[in-house]
């Protein structure tokens, strides 16, 4: 197996550890949610209420009639000769009768158990019909996004499956099934660290880190692999290929025609000669594609006598990446990322430590100030981080671009130029010598701007 | 600079943010609701009936404290970082002006149905590492790749140096770049990305193809090894070294020609006859009018005519003739004055190459600018469909080219036949197109009647006899001897 492809198919078990670990820790019954979340009963208690809803609906519609009937009742009175009976038996209750009928806690239609409490328990429905039904989508989508990343190596579903993992932690928290303890202590990094839901987190995320990672590996180094792999096979064909002399085109079809003219009588042999007719016809472009493959081999031939290393160029060998490097950079860059994305974090979570040491002297005020616990502050705190890096970036592009090294080679020139003009010539320039030097300036800036 | 990738997490990151804020900033409603009610704060109060109308509000309020607030402060936190993190590194590291594309090419004319070979050389000039570079090298749409692809994904060490190549096949004639180069920087992570699209481009020229030449020439060779019979030579009688014939002495002729083998064997006197070395004058009118562009793409009038004019032209090469070429449209175009050599094939080629169908015709311009420029009697041979120009035009321009003893043959494509297969249509369209073709006819009637008078031959062709045709005109003109040197 090719150096490449190990790589890969490291990175990939290394991100299907983590998605498996990361799986039992969340769905492993009482570890961090409650199973109960993953109820499909509750799913169907919604039932219930959609059952209520109709009679209340069949009720309203129902006193809707008996008044019509009421109407037409009284029409009738002063009509001869019809009587009740014509009607039926007609309940004279009212709505508000029946909808305390329905609301009858002894009622098996409806679920609760007392009018006291409807309230609560309505929500509290409401909230594990929303939670079960959400986290039953959320859990295929999450699971099998992960494994379709494995597959696809599509970046995607990698986010897809992190999105899923997080927001069936988020409704597990908002329904409160959640087993863990809720509370992210920012007190000290270490207690940031060891807060339960910080670290469930934090381990989804890593998930997604390794999840790019791989992809940028599966994508430089599978595709390049395959691409080397697919140009050598074309090659090895277009050097070993052989063109079929006519007579040996002719002798095989000749056979075949008369073999099958003979099993199969007349009918066959006309449609045999129609297939074998049509062959001719193709023959034409088969005639075609093996004068192109042989022009090619011959074009090849001379390429490789001018140009030893064509076939490698072609397929790409001298330009695969080197997978001994990328596995060198993998881990440090990976720490490095990690490792500043939880400092920051603690950082803008918990900035009192920050601005004692910064701010205190200035505004001793500010530390003493409620709002820096509050999500307000920390999210302005995070967009001026975050434009704190844009700028740093901009000016470091700035930096390495070497447009500054070009401005000062100009000002230095610009100052040589001006000390060269007041110490004044020395000997007189000829005006063909001016245009010359014009010219050498011209091209030079060229050169500049073309590299 | 931000990819779909980064912005994506980013977005993510500040979604949760907002969930995290928003969670809050219910609980802060929920609070604020009963003060702008009741005129004061909402203190739930134990003694108070639970059934008040204020207490759906308290189901909200578990968001309040609800560690949602937190967790998506942090969740938000986390991907905001992320996506910007590495920014400062990235822009650090990747610049696309540090890298140098170089191309080249095993040649930059080439044949229709030939190979090129191209290497694309890119080097990273600065000192620091890129981690995911990509380089597309576009190639025009009338390329077509057969090995190789024009494309790489690779990494890039600092001063490092890395090439690829690809092998296209050039389909049409004409003149193509190859160009530009678009080089694209990835972080790792595929955060970030700096693209910078390289505008260098190297022009290939592409002759029409050889292709009917190459089989003229296997032809050639399997008459040469007495595979094939009728070898074309010109059968007029003079003063050339190849015996012809044996015929009767005639008083004033020549006593070296005596015979005297034959004399002593039939008794008469007898002497021998040579064939001539005789070279013609052709000069071929190419019209490339834009009704010389219609036809099946590829294969066009204007296609067939070039095919055709190049066959000749190497014929006319091969038997030491003189031969000459205007392209001519609303006024003529280039032209070659009629001389030998391969490099005027060359340079026939370089102009065919570049031949575009376009305007209208007028054949009378072209016929006065070669008169003026080749003043003696040759042999003119039109390639034109006699569609762009009008009718007295063209017959002016032929009595012109007569009037100064011109041999003129004119070679038509016919437009129908070039534009529809009356195989492939329909009962109806077929009888469309079959009026068409009378209408087409009809006119065509007219003009060859006007110019057969004044001695202009007119051969109609379609796609298939085209080839033939000019070959045969070519070849009878010389055995004849029209526009003889």
């Amino acid at each position: 197996m090719p150096a490449g492809q190990r790589t890969a198919h490291f990175f990939r078990i290394l991100y299907f550890s983590l998605f498996i670990f990361a799986c039992l820790l969340i769905f492993f019954p009482g570890l961090t949610i409650d199973p109960s979340i993953i109820d499909v009963s509750q799913v169907f208690k919604i039932l219930d209420y959609i059952m209520i809803i109709v009679q209340l609906l069949v009720s309203l519609l129902g006193t809707l009639v008996i008044q019509i009937t009421y109407s037409l009742l009284s029409v009738k009175s002063r009509l001869p000769f019809i009587g009740d009976l014509a009607f039926g038996a007609i309940d004279g209750s009212d709505i508000q009768t029946q909808i305390s009928a329905l609301l009858n806690p002894q009622n098996n239609l409806f679920p609760h158990s007392s009018i006291a409490t409807i309230g609560e328990e309505v929500i509290t429905d409401l909230f594990n019909f929303f939670g079960a039904t959400i986290i039953l989508i959320l859990i295929p989508i999450a699971i099998l996004s992960g494994i379709g990343f494995l597959r696809e190596g599509d970046t995607k579903l990698a986010i897809y499956s992190f999105l899923g993992f997080q927001l069936i932690i988020i409704i597990a928290i908002f329904t409160e099934n959640i087993l863990i303890s809720t509370v992210i202590n920012s007190n000290s990094l270490l207690d940031l660290l060891f807060s339960p839901l910080f670290t469930i987190g934090f381990l989804l995320y890593l998930l997604l880190e390794i999840a790019f990672q791989t992809s940028y590996t599966l994508n430089i180094i599978e595709p390049m692999t395959e691409r080397e792999k697919r140009i050598q096979g074309h090659l090895k064909r277009i050097r070993t290929f052989v063109p079929r002399t006519e007579e040996q085109e002719k002798g095989k079809e000749q056979t075949v025609q008369s073999i099958q003219s003979k099993k199969f009588g007349l009918l066959a042999s006309s449609y045999l000669r129609e297939m074998v007719e049509r062959r001719v016809f193709r023959k034409g472009e088969k005639e075609q594609d093996s004068k192109s493959t042989m022009r090619l081999q011959s074009y090849l031939a001379n390429l490789n006598q001018s140009d030893p290393d064509v076939e490698l160029k072609l397929a790409a060998k001298t330009a695969q990446p080197d997978v001994s490097a990328l596995m060198k950079h993998f881990i440090p860059a990976m720490i490095f990322r990690v490792v500043a994305v939880i400092l920051f974090s603690y950082i803008i979570m918990a900035p009192e430590g920050l601005l004692n040491i910064f701010v205190k002297a200035a505004f001793p005020a500010l530390l003493d100030s409620l709002e820096l616990s509050q999500p307000e502050f920390r999210t302005i705190a995070i967009i001026n981080v975050a434009l704190l890096f844009i700028l740093f970036g901009v000016i470091l592009h700035y930096l390495t671009s070497g447009r500054t090294a070009k401005i000062i080679e100009r000002v230095v020139q610009q100052i040589d130029t001006i000390v060269d003009f007041d110490r004044g010539p020395k000997t007189p320039i000829s005006a063909e010598s001016i245009e010359e030097g014009k010219e050498e300036t011209v091209e030079s800036v060229q050169e500049e701007e073309i590299s | 600079m931000l990819s779909s990738r980064g912005a994506f997490i980013a977005i993510g990151g500040i979604l949760l943010l907002s969930v995290g804020l928003s969670a809050k900033g219910i609980g802060t409603v929920t609070t604020m609701i009963p003060i702008l009610f009741a005129g004061e704060g909402f203190t739930p109060n134990p003694s108070e009936n639970t059934t008040s109308g204020l207490e759906w509000l308290e189901a909200f309020e578990i968001l309040n404290e609800s560690p949602i607030v937190d967790y998506g402060m942090f969740l938000g936190t986390l991907l905001v970082l992320a996506s910007v993190i590495g920014l400062p590194f990235f822009r650090a590291s990747s610049n696309a002006s540090l890298i140098r594309v170089t191309r080249k090419v095993d040649r930059e004319k080439a044949f229709a149905g030939e190979y090129i070979y191209v290497t694309v050389r890119i080097e990273n000039t600065g000192t620091r590492r890129l981690d995911f570079l990509e380089i597309y090298d576009a190639i025009p749409d009338m390329f077509e790749i057969v090995l190789g692809e024009n494309f790489i994904i690779t990494q890039l060490s600092g001063k490092e140096t890395k090439e690829f190549s690809y092998i296209i096949q050039v389909s049409t004639r004409g003149v193509y770049r190859i160009g530009p180069t678009k080089v694209i920087i990835h972080d790792r992570l595929g955060f970030y990305f700096e693209e910078n699209v390289r505008h260098f481009y190297t022009e290939i020229l592409c002759y029409p193809s050889y292709e009917d030449i190459r089989r003229m020439e296997a032809l050639s060779k399997r008459r040469q090894q007495g595979k094939m019979f009728g070898a074309h030579k010109t059968r007029l009688k003079g003063m050339g070294d190849d015996f012809h014939a044996l015929a009767r002495y005639y008083p004033g002729a020549p006593f070296k020609s005596l015979d005297w083998k034959a004399f002593s064997r039939t008794g008469e006197l007898m002497v021998r006859e040579f064939e001539a070395e005789k070279n013609i004058r052709m000069v071929v009118f190419l019209d490339h009018s834009g009704s010389m562009g219609a036809g099946i793409p590829y294969n066009t009038k204007l296609d067939f005519a070039i095919r055709s004019t190049m066959l000749v032209m190497k014929m006319a090469e091969e038997r030491q003739d003189l031969f000459g070429l205007i392209t001519y449209s609303d006024r003529p175009t280039s032209f070659i004055k009629p001389g030998g050599g391969k490099a005027m094939f060359f340079q026939l080629l370089e102009i065919l190459a570049l031949v575009e169908p376009q305007g209208r015709s007028d054949p009378l311009a072209a016929v006065d600018f070669v008169m003026q420029r080749v003043p003696r009697a040759s042999f003119y041979v039109f390639l034109t469909d006699l569609e762009s120009s009008d009718s007295e035009i063209f017959t002016e321009a032929a009595k012109r080219a007569r009037s100064m003893k011109n041999h003129i043959t004119v070679i038509s494509p016919f437009g129908p036949l070039f534009e529809t297969k009356l195989t492939d249509l329909t009962a109806t369209e077929r009888a469309i197109a079959e009026a068409i073709f009378e209408e087409y006819l009809g006119y065509r009637k007219q003009v060859e009647d006007r110019l057969r008078g004044i001695g202009v031959e007119i051969i109609n062709v379609g796609p298939d006899d085209i080839l033939p045709n000019v070959i045969k005109t070519y070849t009878e003109g010389k055995k004849i001897g029209k526009g003889m040197v």
